[in-house]
């Protein structure tokens, strides 16, 4: 590994043509930009990368023999990795990191977060991709795997005919959404949205992308940490009594469960892209509890599940990306529907952007 | 606020929770009973609390209002807690839990009104762990603190900081009730690492000091290379089940999709 630093105009490494890819990942207990430097620096190592730091501060260079990336991590809780590299060579580089780091996650978006960026801009093609091999049971259900991808003038119209299809809503899981908008002064943007943080913009300039990029993460990072602030927390002493505070997270999944075994199992299979742990006890008639492992990032949540809903108990300072990876995911492969009664609820879907 | 000290003309008891309802003036001293046996002392001291006892102990956000204890209590031992009730001559209002419904039974001249409620399941299990909780119950939580421990790569941890993970309130329960707890805690992970989980942890005791029994990690999961660590969690939470649960867990599904397949066969990017 070498760590030199460089002025930040120049790169060790070659800028492909074509739209720039911007990653964007969570990071976890890292307090400011040097530590987070820091931290890219470590990784770096760890995966027998190079790296270089530039005159900005914010900015790291980190390059291998099939990528070349720029990681900004002037939000240190959400690095924003650029690059021209091919999607398939980045995307293993990201996922190597992520799999061997309890600190780091992809960012999670469910439907709901996408939905509402397609108001950023004319909807102009999306992706839908649902997988309930796992978690559902092969007989009873119209549509337990389907995929759907729709470009042309108002794509999102024809998203609304397959909500309105009752055998196949539930498999309405958005995976992307691309956009087109223009700025009287910076031009034209393409930016396509994956729901794995990532986004690739096409058009007349980095900074439209840039601030793209910027404004959906911002709005991502507000509810991260909504979520967090729901975290319960405890305060008291041993002779004069306690109190707690937070709240609650509930997931109203759209339809019941149909095998509830299935569903369990699926669920707690310790697989990506859930990685959860648990024995769940039944409690009464179809209710069960469950004191839940978070592999990726080893930490405990309790889970109650009846047919109807999962309801979520978090200690404070519970990762708030932990209920996104758990929800997005559930999107993917139980409903799409799933809504929570938390800060992505699908009632602020179609305000305003 | 739970687990509040008052101390009123009959003497002094400690609430399981004290609610205060600013709007309306009211204090609300609850007993939440898990079984159907009510001790008549005890309920009598929570019949005979007034404001002022409260306003002794507690802040309270004004000086007059109205004392309604709670009794809370499942459907289940409904006939039997209120017989025990009316022995011991008080007339508390009632907070019935069943399976499918939750009512509340107010006594005449109360400024707060009843309701009866349709509700889908068990209440939240905020607290679900005391000093009187069995070694099973105990096992429910602290094996997947033991677990969490594992994967996060540690190589051991104390009874008491898996205490204080599992069970929040360990923080403010009286020394002797801890070491209850620490005590249940150690025989319930021995009895799990001897019986199902050797491989993953062992259990040591802290000499005459309890608070320093140690759980050591073995072997986790979390060391093995990428393609075996989902085996090997699997292969714990199998094991952690038959513990538990007496069986093993029903196996996940590995039907592939054709795009799955599809995906096998590619060397770019993978989704999962």
């Amino acid at each position: 590994m070498s760590r030199g630093r460089l002025p930040s105009g120049d790169l060790p490494f070659e800028l492909k043509h074509g739209p720039v890819k911007t990653y964007v990942i969570e990071v976890n207990g890292v307090g400011d930009a040097s530590e987070a430097i820091e931290r890219v620096a470590r990784l770096a190592g760890e995966h027998e990368l190079q790296v270089a730091t530039t005159d900005d501060e914010s900015l790291t260079l980190v390059w291998g023999e099939s990528v070349g990336l720029v990681i900004d991590v002037q939000e240190p809780r959400f690095w924003r990795i650029h690059t021209t590299s091919p999607a398939g060579e980045t995307a293993k580089v990201i996922k190597r990191a992520i799999w061997g780091s309890r600190d780091l996650d992809w960012c999670w978006f469910p439907v709901s977060f996408l939905r509402r960026l397609q108001t950023w801009g004319e909807p102009r093609w999306f992706q839908a991709d649902f997988r309930g091999t796992e978690l559902l049971p092969r007989e009873g259900i119209d549509a337990r795997h389907l995929r759907v991808q729709l470009e042309g003038d108002n794509a999102t119209a024809l998203f609304e005919v397959l909500l309105r299809e009752r055998g196949y809503r539930h498999a309405a899981s958005l995976t992307s959404v691309a956009t087109t908008s223009v700025d009287d002064s910076l031009g034209r943007l393409d930016e396509l949205t994956h729901y794995r943080g990532r986004f690739v913009g096409q058009g007349d300039s980095f900074d439209l992308h840039v601030g793209f990029v910027s404004r959906a993460i911002d709005r991502y990072g507000a509810i991260v940490r909504e979520y967090e602030a729901a975290g319960l927390e405890w305060d008291g002493t041993e002779d004069g009594g306690w109190n707690v505070t937070g709240r609650t997270i509930t997931m109203d999944l759209g339809r019941p469960i149909p095998s509830m075994s299935q569903f369990l199992t699926g669920l707690f299979s310790c697989r990506d892209p859930f990685r959860l742990w648990a024995v769940p006890r039944p409690v009464g008639a179809d209710n069960y509890e469950a004191e839940v492992v978070d592999l990726h990032i080893g930490r405990t949540f309790r889970l109650e599940v009846n047919p109807n809903r999962l309801r979520l108990i978090l200690p404070r300072h519970t990762c708030g990306n932990t209920v996104l990876r758990l929800l997005t995911n559930l999107q993917h492969r139980f409903d799409a529907q799933i809504s929570t009664d938390g800060p992505d609820a699908p009632a602020e879907v179609h305000a305003a952007g | 606020m739970y687990e509040a000290p008052v101390v009123g003309e009959a003497g002094a008891v400690v609430l399981d929770a004290l609610a205060v309802q600013e709007e309306l003036r009211l204090v609300i001293p609850f007993e939440a009973k898990s079984g159907a046996n009510v001790d008549a002392k005890q309920a009598r001291k929570y019949a005979a609390l007034t404001i002022r006892d409260v306003a002794r102990s507690h802040t309270l956000p004004f000086r007059d209002g109205t004392m309604m204890p709670v009794f809370g209590f499942l459907a289940e031992h409904e006939e039997r807690v209120r017989l025990g009730l009316s022995e011991a001559e008080i007339e508390p209002a009632c907070l019935v839990i069943g399976p499918s419904k939750v009512s509340l039974d107010v006594p005449p001249g109360t400024p707060l009104g009843g309701f009866e409620v349709d509700v889908d399941g068990p209440p939240p299990g905020i607290v679900t762990i005391d000093a009187d909780s069995s070694h099973e119950e105990l096992q429910e939580v602290l094996l997947p603190q033991v677990v969490a421990a594992a994967a996060r790569g540690e190589d051991g941890t104390t009874l008491a900081t898996l205490l204080q993970s599992a069970v929040p309130t360990f923080q403010f329960t009286g020394r002797r009730a801890r070491n209850q707890m620490l005590k249940k805690a150690f025989k319930a992970l021995a009895a799990a690492s001897k019986r199902d989980l050797a491989d993953l942890f062992v259990v040591e005791p802290g000499g005459r000091e309890i608070d320093v029994g140690i759980v050591r990690i073995l072997r986790s999961p979390a060391s093995f290379k990428p393609q075996g660590e989902t085996q090997g969690w699997q292969a714990v939470r199998r094991r952690a089940t038959k513990a538990l649960r007496g069986k093993a867990p029903d196996q996940p599904s590995r039907q592939l999709t054709f795009e799955d397949l599809a995906r096998a066969a590619d060397s770019g990017e993978n989704e999962d």
